[in-house]
C-alpha cells in the first residue's frame, strides 16, 4: 500500500523499547484505517510495543490506501472519464449521427475536437488513421 | 473508449452505439433495412463530400 509513517507512544523511543534499527516488523491494525489509529508493533526480535500511526488527517488515509499520492489521482482521473468520447473536427461530418445516438440514448461521453493543423500529429493514434472514432 | 479501446470508421461506430442502446434491429430484416439506408445515404455523401477531400 506505501509506507505508513508511525509514531512511538508519548515517553517511548526506539532506544527505551531496545531497537536497533536491524530488526524487521510486523504491524497489526484494523482493516479500517482511521486518523492517528494506535497499531501493535511486533519486532522480529519478539518485542511488541503500540504507536499511532501519522495520517493525521482523511486525504493521507486516501493516498496511503492507494499506494500514494500519484495513484491516487491517477484513479480519480480514471473515475472522472466519461465512458465514451468521440474525436472527430469541429463540425457535422461523419460524426453527427453518432453524436445524436449518443444524446439521445443519455450516454455518459464527450468529445476531443480536432483542427485540421492538429490533426496529423494524431492521425497515427486513429484506427486506420480516420476519425471519427470512439 | 473507457478501457482504452479505439473504434474507427463511423458505420461501425454506429452499429456500436446503434446496439448498446437499442437503435440497431437485432432482427436481420430491420437490420438490412437500416443498412440499406445507411449505405444509400453513404453512396451520396461519399460523392458530395470528395472534391472537399480531393
Amino acid at each position: 500500500m506505501g509506507i505508513l509513517p508511525l509514531q512511538f507512544k508519548e515517553g517511548e523511543s526506539g532506544q527505551s523499547l531496545g531497537l536497533t534499527g536491524s530488526e524487521t516488523f510486523t504491524i497489526e491494525r484494523d482493516a479500517k484505517l482511521t486518523v492517528n489509529q494506535t497499531v501493535t508493533v511486533k519486532s522480529s526480535t519478539g518485542k511488541s510495543f503500540q504507536c499511532m500511526t501519522r495520517l493525521d488527517t482523511e486525504p493521507e488515509i486516501a493516498y496511503y490506501t492507494n499506494g500514494g499520492i500519484l495513484q491516487y489521482v491517477l484513479r480519480k482521473l480514471i473515475a472522472q472519464t466519461t465512458d465514451y468520447k468521440l474525436h472527430y473536427f469541429p463540425f457535422y461530418g461523419r460524426a453527427e449521427p453518432l453524436r445524436m445516438m449518443l444524446t439521445h440514448a443519455g450516454a455518459d461521453w464527450d468529445e476531443a475536437e480536432y483542427t485540421f493543423d492538429q490533426w496529423p500529429k494524431y492521425k497515427e493514434s486513429m484506427p486506420n488513421g480516420q476519425m471519427p472514432c470512439l | 473508449m473507457k478501457d482504452g479501446t479505439k473504434l474507427g470508421e463511423s458505420y461501425a461506430i454506429g452499429r456500436y452505439i446503434g446496439s448498446q442502446f437499442g437503435y440497431y434491429p437485432t432482427d436481420p430484416k430491420l437490420a438490412f433495412e437500416v443498412d440499406y439506408l445507411l449505405e444509400g445515404y453513404e453512396s451520396c455523401v461519399s460523392k458530395v463530400a470528395a472534391p472537399f477531400f480531393a
